[in-house]
C-alpha cells in the first residue's frame, strides 16, 4: 500500500524537565525505577497545553486538554489538504475507513476538569474527524502502548489489499501522562538494569499523526511485516534480518531489548534518541526522517522491539 | 461458488451462563441474570457522585485479561469447529480482540492520583494498581500471539457497543473477498467504575426495571462477559469436507458524518441499511424467522429501534427477540452473544422467547415475543442489528445453509 499523505503535529510549547514531588510517593517511586531501568538521569516532557506561568509540576501533570484535541483537527486538516484536489474529492466520496489509535485506551481520566463530550473524543472516537473525512464506512479505535499504530497499519494494508476499502485513514494521538510513561518503562522485567549512570535524559514528546493510506501510487510505499516472537534468536542471522536491500534500519524502542545492530550497507537510526518517545506513534517517525533528510530512492526498515525479545516491523520504499 | 463466511464455533463465559450450552439451557428455563450492587453501599455510591447504588452482573473470578479463561474459550470454539489450534498459525487467519481492553479502575487511584504519601500507599495499596503493567493491551496481544503462534499481533478494536459486531463485519468481508479463511473474534467486557459513570451520563442506568422496548424501562442490566466466535470461509470448510452451517452477511454504516444525534435520522438510516441488506440477499421480511435488535432497555436507543421495527414490518408481524433484560447487556460484546443465540435459533429451528419484565410499548407490542416458551419455526433467515454511541450501525443476516 502507499502512504498518500500524512502529517505530524507536535506541541509548540517548550520542553519541561520534570520530576515528581515527594508528596506523590507512587509517582516518585515509579520515576526512580524508570530512570534506573533506562539508565537516564532525568525526564523531559513536551506536552500540548502546558501553561508557561503555572507551577512547574502542574505544568507537566495537568496541561489543558483542548490544545491536544485541536491538534487532532490540525493534523487531519494538513493530511487531507496534503492530497491533490482530485484525490481529496475522491477520498470524500470513496469507501473510506477511519482508525483512531492511542497508547493508553483511556487517558481522559488524567485530564483536568474534562467534560463528558471531550472524554468521548479522547477515549472513544474523535467524531469531528469523521465528519471532516466524510467517513460512512468502518470506524474503530485501536489501543496498544507501543504496537497500536503498527496493528492499525496492518489492518489498513489487509483491507486495502482485499479491495474492501479505497482509503484507510489512521489518526494516532499520543498523550504523555508522566506516571504512565514511567511505569511503561518498568514493564521490561528481562532488561538488565543499567548500573552506570549516564548523563542523558529521557524525552517524551506528545504527537498527533494523521496518515492516509491507499493503493494509489505515491512517493512512499509501505509493506507491513509479521510479528516475530523470538527476535533475539532470529537476530543471530543478522544479514537475513536486516535485509540486504535496506538503506536504513530504524529502531523505535527505548533502550531496546533487541540491541541495534550495525551492518555495513545500512545506516542505523534510533528514533527515540533522535525525536523523543511518542508511544505508539514512535515507529511512524521514520517517515519524518525521510522527509527531514529529503531521502530519495531507497528502502527503510522500521523495527519495533517489545519487552520480551520479540519485534514487529514494516518496510518503507521512498 | 462465491465465498461466504460461516459461523464455525463459539463459546461464552457470562454471569448468566458458563458456556454456550448453558446459555441456551438457561434461556429455555427462563432464568434471569443475577445482579449485585457495584458499590459497597449507597453511601459510597453517593460519595462517588452517583444518585444511589447501581446493580450490575459481575464475573466474580475473571480478570481483565484472564489468559487461562481466554484459552479455554478459544479451545472450546476450535473444538466445536472441529479444528486444531495449529490452524490459527497460518497466514490466512486474523484474530481480533474487541472491547475496551485491560484497564485500571478509577476507584483504585482517583482520590490519590495527585498526592499520596508512604502511609497512604500502606493503607490504600490500590494506588499502586495504577501502572501500565495492569492495563497493558500489548501484553495481552503478545501472550495470545505467542500461545497460538499467530502471524500477526491481534489488535484490540473498540467501537463502543458495536465492538464485537464490527470485528465480525470486517472478518466476514475479508472472508468473502478471499483475503482469509479463518477469523477469530474475541470479546472481553469487564466493568469499571468509569463505565458506570459513562452509562449514567447516557441515562442508561435510570431504572431498576429493565425490559427492552418496555414501557417503564429506562436502563440496562449492565453485565460483564467473555465471548469468542470463529468464522470460517465456505471454501475452507469444503476442503475439509464440512458442509452446512450458518452463513453471515453484514452491512455497516457510520452516520456521524451527517446528523448523528437526530433520532428520526438514526431510525431511517437503520431502516435503509436493513432494506439494502435484505435486497442484496433477495430476502423478504416474511422469510425471517426473527429479528434480534440491539434492544438493551435504554430508552433512547430502544425508541429509535422501535420506530425502525414499525417501519420495517408495516402491517406484517416480525417476531422480535430481545434478550438483554434477561441475560444482561454485555456492553461491547452483546452482538456476539446474540449471534450465538441466532445460530442456535436457525440450526435447531426454535425461537426461545425471553422472559417478561415489563409491558412492551404499544407501537411494537405485537412484534416482541415474551414469556417462557419455545416456538418451532421452519425459516432459514434471521436478522440482527447493532447500534453504537460512536455512530456505527450494523445489520447482519444469518442464513442457515443446511437445507438451502
Amino acid at each position: 500500500m502507499y502512504l498518500s499523505s500524512y502529517s505530524f503535529v507536535e506541541p509548540e510549547e517548550p520542553l519541561h524537565l520534570y520530576y515528581p514531588s515527594w508528596l506523590n510517593v507512587w509517582e516518585s517511586y515509579s520515576y526512580k525505577n524508570a530512570l534506573k531501568n533506562t539508565g537516564a538521569n532525568g525526564w523531559g516532557f513536551k506536552r500540548f497545553g502546558t501553561m508557561p506561568d503555572a507551577y512547574i509540576r502542574e505544568v507537566v501533570r495537568k496541561p489543558h486538554y483542548m490544545p491536544y484535541i485541536d491538534a487532532m483537527e490540525k493534523a487531519s486538516n494538513e493530511a487531507l489538504y496534503g492530497l491533490l484536489t482530485k484525490e481529496r474529492m475522491h477520498l470524500l466520496k470513496s469507501r473510506t475507513a477511519f482508525i483512531y489509535v492511542d497508547s493508553w485506551g483511556e487517558s481522559a481520566s488524567f485530564e483536568k476538569n474534562i467534560s463528558a463530550l471531550h472524554t468521548s473524543v479522547i477515549d472513544t472516537l474523535p467524531k469531528n474527524l469523521i465528519k471532516k473525512f466524510s467517513v460512512s464506512d468502518v470506524t474503530c479505535k485501536i489501543r496498544g502502548e507501543k504496537n497500536a499504530f503498527l496493528q492499525a497499519m496492518r489492518m489498513a494494508q489487509d483491507y486495502l489489499n482485499w479491495g474492501i476499502f479505497e482509503f484507510v485513514i489512521v489518526c494516532g494521538a499520543y498523550r504523555a501522562v508522566p506516571l504512565l510513561e514511567f511505569t511503561a518503562e518498568c514493564m521490561d522485567t528481562e532488561r538488565i538494569k543499567r548500573t552506570e549512570k549516564s548523563t542523558c535524559i529521557n524525552i517524551s514528546v506528545e504527537r498527533i499523526g494523521c496518515f492516509i493510506f491507499s493503493q494509489r501510487e505515491s512517493a512512499l510505499k509501505i509493506s507491513c511485516g509479521s510479528y516475530v516472537a523470538d527476535g533475539n534468536n532470529k537476530l543471530k542471522n543478522r544479514e537475513q534480518f536486516a535485509g540486504s536491500d535496506n538503506d536504513f534500519l530504524c529502531y523505535a524502542g527505548r533502550n531496546n531489548q533487541i540491541s541495534p545492530i550495525s551492518i555495513p550497507h545500512a545506516k542505523t537510526i534510533d528514533l527515540v534518541q533522535l525525536y523523543g518517545s511518542s508511544g505508539c506513534l514512535t515507529p511512524a517517525l521514520g517517515w519524518q526522517y525521510i522527509s527531514d533528510h529529503c531521502l530519495r530512492e531507497g528502502k527503510m526498515r522500521t523495527i519495533l522491539p517489545d519487552e520480551v525479545g520479540g519485534y514487529n516491523f514494516f518496510d518503507t520504499w521512498y | 461458488m462465491d465465498r461466504t463466511s460461516i459461523i464455525s464455533g463459539y463459546s461464552v463465559y457470562l454471569p448468566f451462563a458458563d458456556s454456550s450450552t448453558q446459555l441456551i439451557n438457561n434461556l429455555k428455563r427462563g432464568e434471569r441474570v443475577r445482579l449485585s450492587p457495584w458499590f459497597k453501599s449507597d453511601t459510597e455510591a453517593i460519595k462517588c457522585g452517583f444518585n444511589g447504588n447501581k446493580q450490575v452482573a459481575k464475573l466474580q473470578q475473571a480478570k481483565d485479561s484472564d489468559v487461562d479463561l481466554l484459552q479455554r474459550l478459544i479451545d472450546n470454539a476450535l473444538l466445536q469447529a472441529g479444528l486444531d489450534e495449529s490452524c490459527l498459525a497460518g497466514e490466512n487467519v486474523r484474530v481480533y480482540l474487541t472491547g475496551i481492553g485491560p484497564r485500571v479502575d478509577w476507584m483504585d487511584y482517583k482520590a490519590f492520583y495527585d498526592q499520596n504519601d508512604v502511609e497512604d500507599i500502606k493503607c490504600t495499596p490500590s494506588i499502586a494498581q495504577l501502572c501500565v503493567a495492569n492495563m497493558s493491551q500489548d501484553n495481552l496481544s503478545r501472550t495470545l500471539a505467542n500461545r497460538y503462534s499467530l502471524k500477526y499481533l491481534p489488535p484490540n478494536l473498540n467501537c463502543t457497543s458495536n465492538s464485537a459486531l464490527t470485528a465480525i463485519h470486517l472478518s466476514s468481508q475479508a472472508i468473502e473477498r478471499g483475503g482469509i479463511d479463518l477469523a477469530l473474534v474475541i470479546n472481553i467486557s469487564k466493568i469499571k467504575t468509569q463505565d458506570i459513570w459513562f452509562l449514567s451520563t447516557q441515562s442508561m442506568l435510570d431504572s431498576s426495571i429493565v425490559q427492552p422496548f418496555g414501557r417503564n424501562s429506562k436502563g440496562v442490566n449492565f453485565a460483564e462477559g467473555y465471548s469468542v466466535l470463529l468464522l470460517e470461509s465456505s471454501h475452507y470448510r469444503q476442503a475439509r469436507y464440512v458442509s452446512g452451517g450458518v452463513r453471515i452477511k453484514s452491512l455497516y454504516n457510520q452516520i456521524n458524518a451527517s446528523r448523528s444525534f437526530d433520532a428520526s435520522w438514526q431510525s431511517t438510516s437503520m431502516l435503509k441499511l436493513i432494506n439494502k441488506l435484505l435486497k442484496d440477499s433477495e430476502i423478504e421480511i416474511d422469510d425471517l424467522c426473527a429479528f434480534i435488535p440491539h434492544g438493551n432497555g435504554a430508552e433512547m436507543s430502544d425508541c429509535i429501534e422501535a420506530k425502525t421495527i414499525s417501519l420495517l414490518a408495516g402491517d406484517r408481524i416480525l417476531p422480535v427477540l430481545a434478550y438483554k433484560g434477561q441475560i444482561g447487556y454485555t456492553a461491547t460484546g452483546s452482538g456476539l452473544i446474540d449471534l450465538i443465540i441466532g445460530d442456535y435459533t436457525l440450526t435447531h429451528r426454535e425461537l426461545i422467547t425471553p422472559i417478561k419484565n415489563d409491558d412492551i410499548t404499544e407501537d411494537i407490542a405485537r412484534h416482541v415475543l415474551q414469556g417462557k416458551a419455545v416456538i418451532q419455526h421452519n425459516k432459514h433467515h434471521l436478522l440482527k442489528t447493532g447500534m453504537g454511541v460512536d455512530g456505527s450501525m450494523i445489520a447482519v443476516l444469518l442464513t442457515n445453509t443446511d437445507k438451502c
